[in-house]
């Protein structure tokens, strides 16, 4: 009740035309995959909805090899956040758990933070030469070892926030019974923290599936994944594709609305470095 | 007990130098390769370019080279006006949203979406409600009569659709900080307002906007960085153009890197843009930490 000043229809109203804003483009480029060509290019037929078809997801799966790019952006999204957690809890419990000196700790943890302004155009060009004289250019693996160190960083700055939610007292309690550190990490932070845990896996699992500009420098057509894919095949010839638009940005998006709308409230942390906590 | 306090102090490393190694090799380290190529002549699609040390003769091309001034300008501009809507955009929808309280996360949810999704998704999604002949949004334009637009194939409106869209995508990003902040305004500071009689405008700029101060500084910490490495939305609309029209530092950078295969030039040009983040970076977090 502390804005009383609107009233409530007219804020019901405002509210239902700035979801129409935001939703309504989502929509038509989603329907834009069950249009052909032709109904699209008709200006008479723009939001009509009478000729929609199967048959260009039909012929993306048979002739665009598209499930061969889902594979590569699956393989690349699961095992980089795979390895990403597994580098970054560690490090995140080693930060905020263990005795170190203060200062060490404080500028580690904004080594990990300051690593996120990090513009990724700055590192592509080196990375591009040497993957190029190491053979690892246009392969998936050197492409998931970019995915990693670029994700590390923030993983860390997050999980160092979540575990520092737990009571120091229960680790405390622990050493006494002669828990050691490997345990301490794996009975107690672990289970404790679970569902900052998972929110961090759904953020870097989003990150690394939206990626697109180291993805664009260093696979070809052998280990190209969905964004890439998705800017070739809309781009193919002379006039542009709209309904394989449609099509390779309804594949991108409905995992990730799935999981934003499933792991709302810890994304939004997630999204603001930690700032939101509640 | 000595030995065993010393020991405790070096337990962390076990566990934090793994991915502090692999961060710095891989992700730090390459910005020194960089520095060094940024010194040579490399070219990477003409042979008969030899490779050889030029000194700073690639920055001081930088330097004199039009079209990097032109990016940078239309960075800042880029910047500047999407961050602003964003702020203005977010801050109407949370005061919106602030006293729904039934379905708020319902509501939270839809908005978070334009943020979550694929960048290069938005990207085509512009390029398809921007349509100037099958577009929505020039479809919506005539249903009221308004003049048909050539949204981004036009060097006027171009970088206006990019801010357009770019404050479509992250607007719920104030939105949600924002709206986050308000929730913890303690209620007896309205209270206290409203028995001094205080207005709907008054409050809003005695209280609620000054109490949230720090969660403004942070959304524009975060958005002015974003908008600095803008890449992915502008590339899949319009490589830059047309006629250099949406041309950001970026774009820019990839252009000559990877178009042009001037690897040497490119190097420098992504130099150059690590001090300008590293300077911005440092300023900024300063603020906010003078705020705190």
């Amino acid at each position: 009740m502390k804005y009383k000043t609107v009233a409530s229809i007219p804020k019901f109203i405002l509210i239902g035309l700035l979801l129409v804003l935001f939703l309504s483009p989502i929509i038509f480029q989603i329907i834009s995959g069950f249009k052909n060509l032709g109904t699209i290019y008709d200006p008479e037929q723009i939001v009509s909805l009478k000729h929609l078809t199967l048959k260009v997801w039909k012929d993306a799966v048979r002739l665009q090899r598209f499930l061969f790019y889902l594979r590569n952006s699956i393989l690349a999204t699961v095992i980089s956040t795979t390895i990403v957690m597994s580098f970054a809890i560690p490090a995140a419990f080693g930060l905020s758990k263990l005795k170190m000196n203060e200062k060490t700790r404080r500028t580690l943890s904004f080594e990990f933070l300051a690593m996120r302004m990090l513009p990724g155009i700055a590192v592509i060009i080196p990375i591009f030469v040497v993957y190029k004289k190491i053979g690892l250019l246009y392969t998936l693996p050197g492409l998931i070892l970019i995915y990693i160190v670029f994700n590390i960083p923030l993983a860390t700055w997050l999980l160092e926030g979540f575990f520092k939610e737990v009571p120091d007292e229960i680790s405390e309690a622990a050493r006494i019974d002669g828990c050691s550190s490997s345990m301490e990490l794996t009975r107690i932070i672990i289970p404790l923290s679970a569902p900052g845990l998972l929110s961090v896996t759904i953020l870097t699992f989003i990150f690394i599936w939206n990626e697109f500009m180291f993805a664009s420098v260093l696979t070809t057509s052998s280990c190209r994944t969905l964004p890439v894919w998705a800017a070739y095949t809309t781009y193919q010839h002379f006039i542009v594709n709209y309904s394989m638009l449609g099509i390779s940005s309804t594949v991108m998006i409905v995992p990730v609305i799935i999981f934003a709308i499933l792991m709302q409230k810890y994304l939004v942390r997630g999204l603001s470095f930690g700032a939101i906590k509640e | 007990m000595k030995l065993r306090h010393n020991y405790e102090y070096t337990v962390w490393k076990w566990y934090v130098f793994p991915a502090l190694f692999l961060v710095l090799l891989v992700g730090i380290g390459p910005l020194f390769y960089s520095l060094f190529i940024s010194t040579h002549q490399y070219n990477l699609a003409k042979v008969q370019i030899p490779y050889k040390f030029v000194g700073l003769k690639n920055y001081a091309f930088l330097f004199t080279d039009p079209h990097v001034w032109n990016a940078f300008k239309l960075t800042v501009i880029f910047s500047t006006a999407s961050v602003s809507l964003e702020l203005i955009f977010g801050t109407f929808m949370a005061l919106l949203l602030i006293d729904v309280v039934r379905g708020r996360n319902v509501f939270r949810s839809l908005f978070l979406i334009p943020m979550v999704i694929t960048p290069i998704a938005v990207g085509l999604m512009g390029r398809y409600i921007f349509d100037d002949a099958v577009g929505i949004v020039n479809w919506v334009f005539r249903l009221f009569d308004l003049p048909r637009i050539i949204w981004y194939g036009n060097t006027k409106s171009a970088l206006i659709t990019m801010i357009i869209l770019d404050v479509w995508e992250w607007s719920s990003f104030v939105f949600l900080i924002v709206l986050a902040g308000l929730m913890g305004i303690p209620n007896e500071y309205y209270e206290a307002a409203k028995v001094e009689g205080a207005g709907f405008f008054a409050v809003l700029f005695r209280i609620t906007l000054p109490t949230l101060r720090n969660v403004y500084l942070l959304a524009m910490l975060i958005r002015i960085i974003d908008t600095f490495k803008e890449f992915d939305k502008v590339y899949i609309m319009t490589k830059g153009g047309p006629d250099f029209a949406t041309d950001l530092i970026t774009i820019r950078n990839y252009t000559i890197a990877f178009k042009e295969f001037n690897i040497g030039l490119g190097s420098a040009f992504s130099i150059i843009i690590l001090i300008v983040m590293i300077l911005l970076g440092t300023f900024l977090i300063r603020v906010v930490q003078r705020a705190d």
